[in-house]
């Protein structure tokens, strides 16, 4: 199930991510969702 | 006091009674006493009503009313509001933006159980990971 987390980011940080996934055609959330799950796998 | 880096709108406050004259006033009539407009200015013998906002659209989140203001003034014009929106400019500012993602549930519990192991709080966090998937 999804949950909504309402973040508190960089602005720079932020804008930049928002145009690599523009740039990429992903979803914001979605690109969040795997570089956590890469993380979280990389730390088992 | 002088702010070198503006983080909040406590700080731009502070450093626009100190920078006023770069936008052409002459002199605070009256300043900022926590209601809006935050300052009422003198620029060529007229009074102008300002209000202060780090980001432009915090003016409608914060549910200003237009006709109490003259001009805003901030450090990111990111909307239009249909009054004249002056963008500071050349000022150092550290303005965290909030944003809302939707995110697996168990992938959010682990960020959040990694967050506290980090002594960090999840949006730093997740912060951190984004800047580093970016490089």
């Amino acid at each position: 199930m999804k949950k909504k987390v309402t973040l508190s980011l960089d602005d720079k940080v932020y804008k930049n991510f928002q145009r690599y996934c523009e740039e990429n055609a992903i979803m914001l959330s979605k690109k969040v969702e795997i570089i956590m799950k890469n993380i979280m796998e990389e730390n088992r | 006091m002088e702010v070198e880096i503006i983080r909040n709108e406590k700080q731009f406050a502070e450093w626009f009674k100190f920078n006023y004259k770069d936008f052409g006033f002459t002199k605070i009539v009256r300043g900022d006493i926590g209601v809006c407009p935050d300052f009422i200015m003198e620029r060529e013998e007229c009074e102008v009503r300002v209000e202060l906002e780090t980001f432009a659209s915090n003016f409608l989140l914060h549910k200003h009313s237009l006709e109490d203001v003259d001009e805003i003034i901030c450090l990111i014009g990111d909307v239009e509001l249909g009054k004249p929106v002056i963008v500071a400019e050349n000022v150092k500012h550290k303005i965290p933006i909030t944003v809302s993602f939707k995110i697996d549930e168990d992938l959010l519990k682990d960020a959040k159980i990694e967050a506290i192991k980090n002594d960090s709080t999840l949006s730093k966090y997740i912060e951190k990971l984004i800047r580093g998937d970016l490089k």
